[in-house]
């Protein structure tokens, strides 16, 4: 076994890089899901602080509205002078400014063009909110006052109120328990960032193991050796295997002892299947590189490379429903779309139903097609690579 | 003389293939990750028509089921595809993934759904708004029963905005702060150069320091030839980084285009000094040079919120000297205060702060270069 020994002494002189990985996602899991409430389930708005400078003085529809949108935010009291009021915002002290400008309430009567105005801090995801809420308000007390003229400010606000806490019923299909289906998604967050390690960690050791293997003079040597060529394959790959097996455990151990809501059930179980699938087409990848490259320093560069630009285009980072379909085309073409996709399907999974499980099943199998693929064509490497005189 | 000293550093920066790659490259590939995967969460143009199920449970639902066929997106894209059905089906059809959800009931419709993704939010919240104006018609129609004659119907579909961004000509740009950072963090990473150009240049840390140690040009020129080519080459990377923002994914950075590149090459001088302090200073293997420059560039990156935006108010509020010393965050900050003020005060205090830096790392580097003789080594 001086291969599959061998294999284990180089990836030793990678074990820095590999388990920074580890740290790093681990810590990054810890810090994300410490974060997370704890009933996820209940989607519950973050209060946003919010600065009101109002330039048209207290009246009955602006102190209504001032009150209905205490609901979605926070008051900062409001600075005085432009310069205080821009650091403000620039040291996210607010994240959402709103100026009532002179004349708005005479205005809103009136059906006149004077609009509130507003600043929000360019990555403030929940200024749309913001937006939602101040439209909604006024739109209904628009119709209000249009066919009720007669009714005060505070009738309105008070049918505002009412009228915006009709809500539908929503029924999640197969009625979950809430804390099954958060495992869930902690789970498929969880794997879906975890495949962005995969690729990271499996190309920087796997790469450069194979990458080591593969130079001239080592294979020369090889050819002279009584191992069989069919042995020295069949010890890396063994190695190869324990490796990938071995890291994931890793991560699944912790994936485990970190979710909150941790169970061990056919929807976990698939997560885990899933994600072996993956680190197998990962491993085909990362012996693809390994075997092409001219240098070792160029590993490190496709590693960072293909690493996050897959995690990016397929989803990883970003949910899928979130990019553009031109993206989401050229992500079907890697096999980090497909994990992800299945990484999705698993979390929805509520019975245990052939049909279900079938399209988690042809995802994967999707999977093992770009393995086979890639295998291919590292193949085809392989045997050129053997037949280069120098 | 100083001319060809300039033009082969240059020569052999370009040469390097690994610093290439870091430098040119891996900024462009990380601009278009960011523009691929984050371009589209601020937009709704690629709306895609949902397809749904409805069950109408015998109820009179004509007029709801109008209003649901009539949807669409402001960018006129019809909302749902209607499937009408009763529940059995519709539930076989919900599991096997055809539809994204069912409605049943018309005056109270009820939602079923499979998860809580966008799509699951965006049905709900239009049932939600269905059901709002439902009321506040039957409201009006109470007290007001001539309403519908007076136009209520058409009041209520009508959607008007209330709220509009400041008048500065600045449109929302969610994305800028990434691209930012991204430009940030591309300016400081010349250290790495910086590091290189000491390394190359000193005897006791490489065979061609001790070369041109012993050569007959003065080390001080040859220095000033090669951190200017490290300049030069390094600056290259920004401006096609800048290039391919500003004209192929159309980064929107207004009109301070002057400053940024003003900035940029502040931050590129401040990047190459701190390389240069850290290669002679740190009198350890290269591998721990490289290291502690990793350290330092990332942890400054940190520290001005590039990966947590609250980091960096929490520096600013607690620690203010902090911020003012971290060249990271000078550069960021010189480069939002263009986004969010329209004076030039804060960006002239962080840029003159990063050139001073610059300076003092730069003098510090040279005081360590200088006046080394080695009999033997």
């Amino acid at each position: 076994m001086q291969v599959f020994k061998a294999y284990y002494k180089i990836l030793k002189s990678q074990l820095t890089a590999v388990l920074i990985y580890v740290a790093l996602f681990l810590m990054l899991t810890i810090l994300f899901t410490g974060n997370l409430k704890d009933n996820s389930n209940q989607f519950e708005t973050k209060k946003v602080p919010v600065m009101v400078i109002n330039e048209d003085g207290q009246n009955g529809l602006l102190d209504s509205f001032l009150s209905y949108l205490e609901e979605y935010v926070v008051y900062v009291e409001p600075k005085a002078g432009a310069d205080a009021i821009k650091d403000a915002l620039y040291y996210r002290e607010v994240s959402y400014i709103i100026t009532i400008p002179k004349g708005f309430s005479d205005s809103f009567y009136e059906n006149g063009e004077i609009n509130l105005t507003k600043q929000a801090a360019p990555d403030s995801m929940e200024a749309i909110t913001i937006d939602q809420a101040i439209d909604n308000y006024f739109n209904i007390a628009r119709v209000y006052q249009g066919h009720l003229p007669e009714t005060t400010a505070e009738e309105i606000s008070s049918y505002v109120q009412a009228n915006l806490k009709e809500q539908t019923r929503v029924h999640l299909y197969g009625e979950q328990k809430d804390s099954v289906s958060a495992g869930h998604s902690f789970n498929r967050f969880y794997y879906n960032y975890l495949g962005y390690i995969i690729v990271a960690a499996f190309i920087t050791s796997v790469s450069t193991i194979m990458f080591s293997f593969h130079g001239l003079d080592i294979r020369r040597r090889h050819f002279a050796s009584p191992i069989t060529e069919r042995n020295l394959n069949g010890q890396l790959i063994l190695a190869n295997m324990i490796f990938v097996i071995f890291y994931l455990v890793i991560f699944i151990v912790a994936g485990y002892a970190l979710n909150k809501y941790r169970a061990v059930n056919t929807n976990t179980l698939l997560f885990w299947l899933n994600a072996f699938t993956f680190a197998l087409v990962t491993l085909s990848i990362s012996y693809l590189i390994g075997i092409s490259v001219k240098s070792k320093k160029a590993i490190s560069a496709l590693s960072t490379a293909v690493s996050l630009g897959i995690a990016f285009l397929s989803g990883m980072f970003v949910p899928q429903e979130f990019l553009g379909a031109p993206v989401l085309k050229v992500a079907s073409f890697t096999p980090a779309y497909w994990f992800v996709k299945a990484n999705g399907a698993i979390e929805t999974l509520t019975t245990s139903s052939w049909s279900e499980i079938s399209k988690i099943a042809s995802f994967m199998a999707i999977q093992l097609g770009f393995a086979a693929a890639i295998i291919s064509i590292a193949l085809v490497v392989s045997k050129r690579k053997r037949q280069q005189i120098s | 003389m100083s001319i060809q000293l300039y033009i082969t550093r240059l020569k052999c920066l370009v040469r390097n293939k690994e610093a290439m790659f870091w430098c040119y490259l891996f900024p462009i590939l990380l601009a278009s990750c960011f523009f691929f995967a984050f371009n589209n969460l601020w937009k709704i143009e690629y709306f895609d028509t949902l397809p749904i199920a409805y069950v109408s449970e015998g109820e009179e639902s004509e007029s709801f089921e109008q209003v649901l066929e009539a949807a669409e997106t402001s960018e006129g894209v019809k909302m749902f595809d209607i499937a009408y059905c009763d529940e059995v089906v519709a539930k076989q059809l919900l599991e096997k993934g055809d539809i994204e959800a069912y409605i049943v009931g018309s005056t109270k419709p009820e939602l079923y759904v499979k998860g809580s993704g966008l799509n699951e939010t965006i049905i709900k919240s239009y049932l939600d708004t269905y059901r709002q104006m439902s009321v506040t018609v039957t409201t009006i129609l109470k007290s007001n029963p001539n309403a519908i004659e007076e136009g209520l119907i058409d009041d209520v579909m009508q959607h008007d905005t209330y709220i509009e961004a400041v008048k500065d000509d600045k449109k929302p740009a969610e994305l800028l702060v990434y691209f930012y950072a991204l430009l940030a963090f591309s300016c400081i990473f010349a250290a790495n150069w910086g590091l290189d150009e000491v390394v190359n240049i000193q005897a006791n840390l490489s065979g061609r320091g001790a070369r041109v140690s012993v050569s007959s040009i003065p080390k001080m020129k040859l220095f000033l030839c090669n951190i200017l080519a490290a300049f030069t080459a390094h600056f290259g990377s920004l401006i096609l980084l800048f290039f391919y923002m500003y004209f192929i994914i159309k980064v929107d950075f207004g009109n301070n285009l002057l400053y940024l590149f003003a900035v940029c090459m502040v931050g590129s001088f401040a990047g190459l000094g701190m390389g240069a302090f850290i290669g002679v200073w740190v009198k350890k293997k290269a591998e721990v040079k490289e290291a502690i420059l990793t350290i330092a560039t990332l942890g400054g990156a940190f520290l001005s919120g590039m990966m947590m935006p609250d980091i960096k108010y929490m520096v600013a509020t607690k620690f203010p000297l902090l911020s003012y010393i971290n060249p990271v965050n000078l550069l960021t900050d010189s480069m939002y205060s263009l986004y969010y003020y329209d004076t030039y005060e804060r960006y002239y205090t962080n840029t003159l702060l990063l050139g001073v830096i610059a300076i003092i790392f730069g003098i510090l580097a040279i005081v360590g270069i200088r006046r080394k003789n080695y009999a033997s080594i």
